[in-house]
């Protein structure tokens, strides 16, 4: 595959809650159990190729103490409910990995970090490996850009893992299309092409930068458009633009 | 009938590195069990053989609880201590009646809203608890377990679920006893039954969980942590 969507990310002030409220509003089922720090996501398994939707927020609010600009701005975006804040994009090899972050003259989170507290953990004690760039001071998330992930093992991508068996459960046949903000020129500014652009399926709505829609195929029925606002809503990227 | 146990409520700052790591520890499984309460809990649990399980919890919600005084008491008494704490005993009795009864025993009535739970699969669970009264401190706080009755779910019971699957679990067999502080007559009396029927020794110690000892296929595992009382 070419440069193509892994995962979106959708900020919430109650991970359980949101992922039930999305469950019973799609039918979509999620699993749980992968944290990272003071944060952990339940993920919604989009379909093939493998996509999913992370539902992402704190889970250790005794951390909160320590407040950092991040922290903050999560705090921030999720003050008033669930915000898509990250738009995550996958490459397959490290190859082409080292080609954005030389792109964006960066580096690369490396997925051989030994620090366990590094990256998601699972209850069964899997460590996800997991590498992306743009390495920055300031995530890119919260300038409403994607960022590009790899995968050395992508047998246990979170995309395949098994889901809770919810209720009136529906099969999702795969990720139809993203709707963010802004314009293919400005995405093609920051992906370094036209060509990366084109083979993502996006629609802009020329609204703040982010998110703000993803449609999913799914088995038997209609369609589902999950939409929530990005987090540019909440708090401008020009917040962020020093 | 006398009582039996139910769940030991352990209280903590990070349901997901505590459960992990009591996992990681003991070598016994435990699942996602969702989100209790005023939305402010989450929550997972532990079977631990015999119909009982250990319930950690900790607040998921920055906002539901900004108000300090929100936080429940166990989450503060966690906090301060660094450390996860056993928080409290709740004991099962079959009906509603006999909940009831022991509820008026000690001053109180059944708590008027029922305790619910929404696990990840959906529909919710709940129990009635007590003893309960305007005003009247829990009595997990001075280190005396609570009794609750499942409402029509208990084969749903959290202590039946199955764990996530992780190498080298062994299969817990039941609580083969429970360090509690205090004196064996004071605990009688706040039971109304022999407290051996429970397998609990004392120490001496304030009142409170300080221990239990879990059977398993592969020998007895001890859990020891601070409890709520003592910090």
């Amino acid at each position: 595959m070419p440069l193509h969507i892994d995962h979106i990310s959708l900020a919430s002030p109650h991970i359980f809650r949101s992922a039930d409220t999305l469950a019973k509003e799609t039918g979509l089922g999620y699993w749980t159990g992968e944290w990272l720090r003071e944060t952990s996501v339940n993920i919604v398994p989009l379909g093939p190729p493998g996509n999913f939707i992370e539902i992402s927020g704190f889970i250790d609010i005794f951390a909160l103490r320590t407040m950092t600009e991040r922290r903050q701005w999560l705090l921030d975006i999720t003050e008033t409910g669930d915000h898509f804040n990250g738009l995550c994009l996958g490459v397959d090899s490290m190859e082409e990995l080292e080609g954005f972050a030389k792109h964006w003259k960066s580096e690369i989170n490396r997925a051989d970090d030994p620090d366990p507290a590094a990256h998601f953990q699972r209850a069964n004690g899997y460590i996800l490996p997991m590498a992306s760039t743009p390495v920055t001071k300031r995530s890119v998330w919260m300038l409403g850009l994607p960022n590009v992930y790899y995968y050395p093992d992508r047998t246990q991508h979170s995309s395949g893992q098994p889901t809770h068996a919810i209720p009136n459960q529906v099969r999702p046949t795969g990720l139809k299309w993203v709707e963010v903000g802004g314009t293919a020129q400005q995405m093609a500014d920051w992906l370094g092409g036209m060509h990366h652009v084109e083979g993502l399926p996006l629609k802009f709505n020329g609204k703040s930068l982010g998110v703000w829609a993803v449609c999913v195929g799914a088995e038997g029925r209609d369609d589902i458009v999950i939409r929530r606002p990005a987090a540019s809503d909440a708090v401008p990227v020009s917040k962020f633009a020093d | 009938m006398a009582a039996i146990l139910d769940h030991i409520h352990m209280g903590c700052t990070n349901v997901y590195t505590t459960a992990f790591d009591l996992t990681k520890t003991t070598r016994i499984g435990h699942y996602d069990a969702g989100f209790a309460g005023n939305i402010t809990i989450g929550q997972k649990a532990m079977p631990l053989g015999g119909s009982a399980y250990i319930e950690i919890e900790s607040i998921v919600d920055p906002f539901a609880t900004a108000d300090v005084a929100r936080r429940p008491w166990w989450y503060r008494r966690a906090a301060a201590v660094k450390s996860p704490i056993f928080s409290g005993v709740c004991l099962r009795v079959n009906t509603v009646d006999e909940l009831r009864e022991i509820a008026r025993r000690h001053g109180g009535a059944i708590r008027p809203k029922i305790s619910t739970r929404t696990p990840p699969e959906g529909p919710q669970v709940k129990f009635w608890d007590g003893p309960y009264a305007p005003g009247m401190a829990d009595p997990w706080e001075a280190g005396k377990p609570t009794w609750c009755c499942w409402e029509d779910r208990l084969y749903m019971h959290p202590s039946g679920q199955p764990v996530v699957n992780a190498p080298g679990l062994v299969q817990p067999m039941g609580v083969a006893w429970m360090e509690m502080g205090g004196t064996r007559a004071r605990m009688q009396e706040w039971l109304g039954h022999n407290p051996d029927d429970l397998h609990m020794k004392f120490n001496g110690k304030a009142a409170g969980l300080y221990a239990i000892g879990v059977s398993t296929d592969a020998g007895e595992v001890e859990i020891r942590r601070p409890s709520a009382t003592g910090v």
